[in-house]
């Protein structure tokens, strides 16, 4: 037995991107799966455990009579297991990632056996069928093109109809409301704006139906809310004005109206027509959150050239996994193609390239006032836009009373939302030394997401922690 | 906002009570703009001008101005951070998962002379909160940043800089008793006079509690306040001020304990052929005033074979200062201890001896009772006897039990007193000690020879398992399949703390 049929841990870093335990522990469903993956981070809990250029695998003694087999694709990384549990990733794949970054060396190099090639060729006929799927609409025929074209515009004209009777729907809703007051609103009851929300879903329009589940919050809650939720009413009202004269409007800010809606675009569409940057890419924070079982995650990139953010947006119903292709603290170089927006900031990432590197710091601005100017642009575009992504590139936490602020060296200040989980660990960080903060701002309060500090990044996201 | 205030007090009325006036107050860029909008309806005129200016505010957020902190940063660290691994590996303990190995870790980081990453700072900072006995581990590894930090968090801040004095008024029950200990330290008479002045307001166990939070302290001044705590209704109070009665040296209460066991001894002094021997009476009878010193029997006489006169005169000698009778024989303790071995009361003689060593810090007592007596596993407050001897000591005798006086891990009589007296060494056996420990707890589980109590304490075995070692003891178990679970928990605890010193390379 020689060291070179061994897998050494240099081998192994060779073709595996260079992950760290947090960032994948922050890949995991969920606290308990956090858990029972360290659990499994220890060699003797697998009967085998080897990697090839293309992955990594193993097999796992369970409670059954088989062992679990549980593979990792390098190039997801795309996790898959014999196992029965629903969660994704499983324990099993969580301890088989954790061994690699930790304990490289109990793998060894072996040529995949029949059941990885079996799992890496589906993926990869995935991916190819995905492709074809693509080339395949740039060389069909006139006629067929035609044909789609036509069903394409028929269904377009439908959900317009749809959408422009949600909106009559809407204003008799936010007439009414107005005309008896909103001190009145607070004793409608919870079902009067569910009936509201619920048929502007029937017709169509999601996005409709969530906002006007957040004016139920806000007019529930009363006090400094109905501030907000005059403003949340006066919005709907100007968007459903700005739709009717859409005509006159430019394509990005029909976009952003029709985004508001609900009206999704095919991501195919995206790819095919949308604006591509290609640049080097650091995912610098992600946000999650779970309404109506619905668990949306927000990812945030930011491109080394060009200088701009993106967002890659995920959704997923249920016990259905989320996309975990792009890891926070990590980046790529590759191209992303933005969604139409008179602020382009919703993006897909259309090509991935297997070279990893590593991102040396944040880029953000030096003061809040500076911030504030940036995101009052990004407003004034697009008043519908929940949230701006902010940078700091050196700010400071402070801690009044109960509440906490970020501020910057002319001690001018933001609030940070209560809801973040510790703010005492951003005060740890600071140390009265300052750093980077990347976050998200809703024109009340800032999120942070990660930070940059003494030459290393740190990422606030937790599963189900947040919101 | 002027103009928006107006919108907001006609929304909250509603257009149904007449139509509002705030077109008038807007900015002018907004009341340009709002004019040039057709509106149908008077509510439609209100929803637009609000989203307008809701744009205009959420647009228009400026920063708060806030006052210039005074604070200082925090002092530059000298010390290197720990790396990723062992950052990761702290969290996790921090989260719950084999959190009996963080003291080691956090001693082994102290001797590396680094530091936790300040994230984690806040995570340690809570658990040393509940658990305060982590307190001085912790300091030294949370670095420059962890004492800025602590200092500005009310919570934190008694582990570093001592508690303020408001928390004796408002604290919870740890930082009151924390605080009153404190204190007790540098100002006795201070805190004895807050002591008194809060006492017929606290409950007994607190009142317990204050009492033993300066038995390390105590001193003359102390005496008469406790010797009023004599009388006191809870019997938990009592049984406390004797306790720290008995720390006081030749306090009023030992004294009378001392001529109480002298009444009780029976001495021949050697003579030509027969050596020196000493025995005890016991008591005619336990009267009101023994009682009152502490000596209530009822407590004992239940579990340990001792009746009521024996029992007292267990009570008496275990207040009595051992120095007592080697000086009135002149006979050093191995020989003591030998020749009480046929007394009828040796049991009640060899407890109180050992309540004795323990009270008044008498190792040479306590090595000549755990080394000479039979059976010393019987001895009431055994537990307590084997923990006041230095941990060398301890050691060599556990080693010379297991190896040649058949003390087993397999079960036995001996065994909870045993698993007690293993558990009891704050950090790693020795090699020497690891060795029969490792052997027998091999055999045990592999022969089948086991008992629930062993299963119960093999996690904290495993903590104290030599760092050397770690690496050839998760080696090749073959338990019996009951087993199993128990030892593949154990052996994880190992290989973790294996992995954690690996990480902290």
């Amino acid at each position: 037995l020689t060291h070179g049929n061994l897998g050494t841990p240099l081998g192994i870093n060779l073709v595996m991107p260079a992950f760290t335990v947090e960032q994948i522990l922050a890949l995991a469903p969920d606290e308990a799966s956090i858990k029972a993956g360290r659990g499994l981070a220890s060699p003797p809990k697998w009967k085998v455990l080897q990697f090839s250029e293309a992955a990594a695998w193993g097999e796992c003694q369970g409670s059954g009579k088989d062992p679990y087999l549980t593979s990792v694709d390098f190039s997801g990384p795309a996790f898959k297991c014999s196992c029965p549990s629903r969660k994704f990733p499983c324990k099993h794949g969580l301890g088989l990632m954790l061994l690699l970054v930790d304990k490289s060396g109990s793998f060894q190099k072996s040529e995949p056996p029949a059941w990885v090639v079996e799992r890496l060729n589906k993926r990869q006929e995935a991916a190819e069928r995905k492709q074809a799927k693509t080339d395949h609409s740039k060389y069909q025929s006139p006629e067929d093109l035609e044909k789609k074209e036509k069903a394409r515009v028929k269904r377009q004209a439908g959900r317009e109809q749809n959408v422009l009777a949600a909106m009559d729907d809407l204003d008799l809703w936010l007439d009414d409301l107005i005309r008896q007051g909103l001190a009145a609103a607070r004793e409608r009851p919870v079902r009067s704006y569910e009936s509201v929300a619920s048929r502007m879903v029937d017709q169509q329009a999601p996005g409709l139906a969530r906002r006007v589940r957040d004016c139920r919050t806000l007019a529930n809650s009363g006090g400094e809310r109905a501030d907000l939720l005059l403003e949340e009413l006066g919005l709907l009202r100007l968007l459903s004005k700005g739709y009717r004269r859409a005509e006159v409007l430019s394509p990005e800010l029909r976009a952003d109206l029709r985004s508001t809606i609900g009206w999704t675009i095919q991501e195919s569409e995206v790819i095919d027509q949308g604006e591509k940057v290609n640049d080097h890419w650091s995912v610098i924070g992600q946000h999650l959150e779970e309404v109506e079982k619905i668990k949306m995650q927000r990812t945030w990139l930011w491109g080394h050239e060009s200088k701009r953010p993106a967002m890659v947006l995920d959704f997923a119903a249920g016990t259905q996994p989320l996309d975990i292709s792009l890891v926070v603290g990590q980046a790529f170089s590759g191209e992303v193609a933005f969604f139409p927006s008179s602020t382009p900031l919703r993006a897909s990432v259309v090509g991935k390239q297997d070279v990893p590197f590593s991102f040396d710091r944040l880029s953000g601005h030096a003061h809040v006032a500076e911030a504030l100017d940036t995101a009052a642009a990004i407003i004034a575009h697009n008043p519908w836009l929940d949230q701006v992504p902010l940078g700091f590139q050196e700010c400071r936490i402070r801690h009044e009373g109960k509440q906490w602020w970020i501020t910057d060296s002319r001690n001018e200040a933001l609030p940070i939302r209560p809801l973040f989980r510790d703010p005492w660990q951003l005060a740890a960080l600071d140390g009265g030394w300052g750093l980077a903060l990347f976050g998200e701002w809703d024109c009340r309060s800032y999120l942070p997401l990660s930070a940059w500090t003494d030459g290393r990044f740190v990422n606030f996201t937790t599963k189900g922690g947040l919101s | 906002m002027k103009s928006w205030d107006n919108l907001m007090n006609s929304a909250l009325l509603g257009t149904g009570k007449g139509p509002g006036v705030f077109l008038e107050s807007c900015p002018s860029e907004i009341s340009g703009l709002l004019g040039a909008v057709q509106t149908s309806s008077e509510e439609e005129k209100l929803l637009v001008a609000s989203g307008a200016l809701a744009v205009w505010r959420r647009a228009g957020v400026r920063p708060v101005r806030l006052e210039p902190d005074g604070d200082a940063a925090a002092e530059q660290e000298t010390l290197p951070p720990v790396g990723p691994s062992a950052a990761s590996h702290l969290r996790m303990m921090l989260s719950g998962t084999h959190a009996d190995v963080l003291p080691e870790w956090l001693d082994t980081v102290r001797q590396q002379g680094k530091r936790i990453p300040p994230e984690l700072l806040p995570a340690l900072l809570n658990h040393v909160t509940s658990r305060p006995d982590l307190k001085l581990l912790a300091i030294p590894v949370m670095g420059c940043r962890g004492a800025w930090l602590t200092r500005k968090n009310a919570e934190w801040a008694c582990h570093s800089t001592g508690l303020e004095f408001d928390a004796w008024e408002t604290g919870s029950g740890p930082e009151r008793i924390e605080m009153l200990g404190r204190l007790h330290r540098s100002d006795p008479t201070r805190a004895l006079s807050l002591l008194e002045a809060a006492w017929p307001t606290e409950a007994a166990g607190m009142r317990r509690q204050f009492i033993d939070a300066f038995q390390d302290s105590v001193g003359a001044g102390d005496e008469a306040w406790l010797e009023r705590c004599l009388d006191d209704k809870s019997k938990e109070v009592r049984r406390s001020a004797v306790e720290s009665l008995c720390r006081i040296s030749q306090s009023a209460l030992v004294l009378r304990m001392q001529s109480r066991a002298e009444a009780l001894i029976d001495f021949k002094p050697a003579r030509l052929l027969a050596k020196a021997k000493l025995d005890f009476r016991v008591p005619e009878k336990v009267d009101a005033s023994m009682i009152r010193d502490g000596v209530e029997t009822k407590a004992h006489t239940g579990t340990k074979k001792l009746g009521e006169k024996a029992a007292a005169l267990m009570l008496i000698l275990a207040a009595t200062p051992p120095s007592c009778w080697t000086d009135k024989t002149g006979m050093n303790w191995d020989s003591l201890v030998a020749s009480v071995e046929k007394s009828e009361w040796s049991l009640a003689i060899y407890s109180g001896w050992a309540m004795a060593a323990v009270r008044f810090h008498c190792p040479d007592l306590a090595v000549a009772l755990m080394a000479q007596t039979q059976e010393c596993y019987e001895l009431v407050s055994f537990d307590l006897l084997v923990r006041s001897v230095p941990e060398s000591v301890r050691s060599g005798w556990l080693i010379d039990m297991m190896e040649k006086k058949r003390w087993k891990l397999d079960s036995g009589d001996m065994l909870s007193a045993l698993l007690g007296a293993l558990d009891s060494f704050s950090g790693c056996w020795p090699d020497g000690l690891a060795v029969p420990v490792l052997r027998q707890l091999r055999s045990s589980v592999e022969g089948g020879k086991w008992s629930w109590s062993l299963i119960k304490a093999m996690p904290a075995l495993a903590i104290h398992v030599p760092p050397a070692m770690l690496a050839s003891a998760v080696l090749n178990w073959k338990p019996v399949e009951a087993v199993e679970p128990a030892v593949q928990k154990f052996l994880d605890i190992l290989r973790f703390r294996q992995d954690v010193r690996e990480a902290l390379k």
